[in-house]
């Protein structure tokens, strides 16, 4: 039982990051290091760029023709206090960029790479014992990887509280506004690289077509098998909200294998405000800010 | 405040004599945007400093070459004596010319590839400096003379042929840097179509010529070494310019401590020339802001004379002004008619 509910926790979590966007998560991350970190270094370059400022407002004051000496003393000054702020925002880039690598390789791990070993670890440990013969020839597929039959393998329950959690999330998105907002609205916006999404896109459109009631309905992705092999094949390590698992195990051995602009054609009308697989991320256009943007 | 009043104050000494005292000086270059009277002040500087100095190699690298009308003698790519002086030589630097020298040089490589480089060679703007600084890196080898003074060509291309060294630099690092990668392989490759050339020599050749290029921009930014006279004269533009030359030098770490103001005027008191007091009342303006912005600067002030500089007997009097400022001493001086030598 502890080996279920661990797997819960941990599609819990990886779902709650990329709701909020691994994008969103490093910037926010960052502005609470560099607040932390490099407090002085943020106030001097504020305090820099006022100088400069004020410099350059003065230099437009002065004349160059007749107070010349002036005018070059005040445009000296303004040059090496320019100089100066160059190199702290160059500094500050640089500790930027080391720190969002170690952020972005944390949540990956997080997301992705836990999952992965815990799948790798546990490919034989039964989660949980089905009773008997209830499933039938079910239970051979049930328990696919490694376990036994009769049993639920890890990786199968990883999928189901996925599923799971994505249905609960889409429901109450109808429900709640503020969540609604949050939830990405258009599929397949900026490709995401990855082969599986064209498919999910393509089979949600038909599965919006054929389904024109009931938005989330389970019915509706239940029977929808490409959508469901799409959502397995979502691409890890960018911000897509892919409805079906973007944190999949199979999304780390599938992602950016393919031209993100080729995937970007593939657009598709929403075909429901909560169904929304929008498989989305080019980098660094992470669903959170696509989000604010929409918002 | 005028000129007067900062004479009391302590200004530094008006003249080039610092340049003419500084011993260790090997490297100085004459600078300014154009038509201030660069040329006549490096020649000036040329012959002062001939006095002082076992020998003098002055080098133009200006593309409209003057060095041959100031002293009314024919100079070419090689190191000329000048007339009347037994250790100053001149060299005014032919681009054309040195470009056609190099490519008959590597033309046993192939010949295709030469006529395409001698093309483009000639279009290449900046191909003066170059040329300029291949001449700098031999004299560097053979160090004949104790000082050389460069008359640079107008701004731009002075600071460029400056930065040239560093450029070079970074640029030869990258090049040794890929040769160790990829010798192997271009050696094979050039094998294979026939190529003469040995790349291993090319390598070996860029990999001495790099050594001599940082030798070359350690001595320019060494303070001691080579010091940048600017030439202006009292106007907006070419103060402002001046300015902005300054800085540039100052970035590249090349030092500046002498500002040469040319062409001043010094009408007399009684004069009816009223140009002449407008002009000379719009230069006592710029003047003193000169002196008010550059005053860790030695400020020379010459005077616009009323003959043509040319030729040696007119240099070499004009070139007593550049040591002694009592010539232009607004006191006594009323007016400069015609120069004389004390």
């Amino acid at each position: 039982m502890q080996l279920a509910f661990g797997v819960l926790l941990v599609v819990l979590l990886a779902e709650l990051i990329n709701l909020i966007g691994k994008t969103h998560f490093t910037a926010m991350a960052y502005d609470i290091y560099l607040k932390v970190m490099y407090k002085d270094q943020v106030a001097k370059q504020r305090q820099l760029k006022k100088e400069i400022l004020t410099h350059k407002n003065d230099l437009s004051r002065t004349s160059s023709q007749d107070e010349f000496a002036k005018w070059a003393k005040l445009r000296r000054k303004m040059d090496g206090k320019v100089v100066e702020l160059e190199k702290l925002t160059s500094e500050l880039h640089l500790s930027k960029a080391s720190f969002e690598i170690k952020v972005k390789g944390l949540l990956w791990f997080i997301t992705s790479g836990l999952q992965f070993a815990m799948v790798a670890w546990f490919r034989r440990a039964p989660v949980f014992y089905l009773p008997m013969g209830w499933f039938g020839p079910a239970e051979h597929v049930l328990a696919l990887p490694f376990a036994e039959r009769g049993s639920v393998s890890i990786a199968i329950w990883f999928f189901i509280c996925r599923k799971f959690i994505h249905l609960i999330a889409s429901n109450l998105a109808e429900f709640i506004p503020a969540v609604r907002a949050l939830k990405p609205e258009q599929p397949a916006d900026a490709g995401s690289g990855n082969p599986f999404a064209a498919f999910a896109n393509m089979a949600n459109m038909a599965g919006a077509a054929a389904s024109p009631g009931g938005p989330g309905s389970p019915g509706g992705m239940a029977g929808n098998p490409f959508a469901a092999m799409g959502g397995m094949g979502g691409m890890e390590g960018m911000d897509s909200a892919n409805m079906f698992g973007p944190g999949s195990p199979f999304a780390a051995m599938f992602g950016q294998t393919l031209n993100p602009d080729v995937m970007a054609g593939s657009t598709s009308p929403s075909p429901s405000a909560s169904r929304s697989s929008s498989v989305r991320g080019a980098g660094n256009l992470g669903s959170g800010e696509d989000r604010r943007r929409k918002v | 405040m005028s000129v007067s009043d900062l004479e009391d104050l302590e200004l530094l000494d008006p003249t080039l004599q610092n340049v003419l005292d500084q011993t260790s000086l090997q490297w100085i270059f004459v600078g300014g945007k154009g038509g201030v009277g660069k040329t006549t002040t490096s020649c000036a500087l040329a012959i002062q400093l001939a006095k002082v100095r076992p020998s003098v190699l002055l080098i133009s690298t200006d593309p409209a070459h003057n060095l041959s009308d100031a002293f009314g003698q024919k100079f070419s790519k090689d190191a000329t004596l000048v007339n009347g002086f037994t250790n100053l030589s001149a060299m005014e630097i032919d681009p054309s010319s040195s470009i056609q020298e190099m490519i008959d040089n590597s033309d046993d490589q192939g010949s295709g590839i030469s006529s395409m480089m001698q093309d483009l060679a000639f279009a290449i703007p900046g191909v003066d400096e170059a040329m300029g600084f291949a001449e700098v890196m031999k004299q560097v080898k053979s160090m004949e003379y104790s000082v050389i003074i460069f008359d640079t060509a107008p701004t731009g291309h002075t600071l460029r042929f400056l930065s040239f060294p560093s450029v070079l630099e970074k640029a030869l690092a990258k090049v040794s840097q890929l040769s160790g990668r990829f010798g192997p392989m271009m050696q094979q490759m050039s094998g294979m179509m026939g190529m003469q050339g040995n790349p291993e020599d090319m390598f070996g050749k860029l990999e001495g010529m790099r050594e001599v290029i940082t030798e070359v921009n350690n001595q320019f930014k060494d303070a001691d070494k080579t010091t940048f006279v600017c030439v202006c004269i009292s106007e907006f533009l070419s103060l402002y310019e001046t300015e902005r030359m300054i800085q540039e030098l100052t970035s590249y770490h090349i030092d500046t401590h002498n500002i040469v103001v040319n062409q001043l005027l010094f009408p007399k008191k009684d004069s009816n020339c009223e140009q002449c007091r407008v002009r000379h009342a719009m230069q006592k303006k710029y003047l003193d802001q000169i002196y008010d912005l550059y005053d860790d600067f030695h400020i020379t002030r010459l005077p616009l004379l009323t003959n043509e500089i040319r030729g040696v007997d007119k240099l070499v009097p004009f070139s007593e002004m550049l040591v002694n400022s009592s010539y232009v001493d607004e006191k006594k001086a009323e007016g400069i008619e015609d120069t004389k030598a004390e």
